[in-house]
């Protein structure tokens, strides 16, 4: 396994405690304004059973896209550079400081337009 | 706003990626706003996300945001608690490892990694509009 391999295996095992962690906390803030709808330990277990299986599949996904002649960036710009020009054209944003402007999924803007931003980003 | 002056001019076009390295409440919003994205819920959750709104951290917090931006809640529920997105969310992550991303937030113009500041973007944004 390559070292970003490794790295991203570690990474899908920090995100998958985290997930399990936040969910299993109702959000994982100590500053939530509601802590009575906590999900039930069996749901919480369910979940966490699921998320194994998932995280199991995409390294496995990821061995094997190693494998073949593409890495996941360049098939994720390939995706943001207007090859599925049907699915970038599904609607206008109606609402602050994007109004008007086209949007599909996490893409704003013309799908024709030359320059691509691309921000890796976080919520706080 | 920068991003968004290229993109309102049709210049350029913008692309969100999960990057959640602060920890769980980011991944949490992570996988939220990636559900609401299944249903092309995407932006409205997402700029919630981004003012740090701290109610969408509770259940009842959350329910009330996607019902208000007319999202089916049993769906988005169904999302959370299979955490559907959980792949989605770790391949982004991975990638931006690849792509060598340390710290948020970290912009490409173009495949070319810039400085977040307005001068740097602008300087990318000019340089790629005139690339041959």
């Amino acid at each position: 396994m390559t070292r970003p391999l490794q790295l991203l295996a570690i990474a899908g095992v920090l995100l998958l405690i985290s997930v399990i962690s936040a969910c299993g906390s109702g959000g994982g803030a100590e500053s939530q304004p509601s802590a009575t709808e906590t999900p039930s330990s069996e749901r919480v277990y369910r979940q966490a059973s699921i998320m194994q299986q998932q995280a199991d599949r995409v390294s496995e996904q990821l061995d094997a896209e190693e494998e073949q002649d593409g890495s996941v960036s360049e098939h994720r710009d390939a995706e943001a550079s207007g090859e599925d020009a049907e699915v970038m054209a599904s609607g206008s944003i109606d609402f602050g400081h994007r109004i008007g402007l086209p949007f599909s999924r996490n893409v704003v803007g013309d799908p024709d337009a030359p320059v691509l931003f691309v921000e890796y980003s976080d919520y706080q | 706003m920068l991003i968004e002056q290229f993109v309102a001019s049709g210049q350029a076009r913008y692309e969100f990626r999960y990057m959640p390295v602060l920890g769980d409440p980011a991944v949490y919003a992570a996988v939220a706003v990636a559900c609401a994205n299944e249903q092309g819920g995407f932006w409205p959750l997402h700029d919630r996300f981004m003012l740090a709104d701290e109610t969408l951290f509770s259940e009842a917090g959350l329910r009330r945001q996607v019902e208000f931006d007319g999202l089916d809640y049993d769906i988005f529920q169904q999302c959370m608690l299979d955490a559907a997105t959980l792949p989605l969310i770790q391949a982004s992550y991975g990638e931006g490892v690849e792509r060598g991303v340390e710290g948020t937030p970290t912009i490409f113009v173009n495949g070319v990694r810039v400085d977040h500041s307005y001068d740097a973007i602008a300087d990318a944004v000019e340089r790629a509009l005139n690339a041959p």
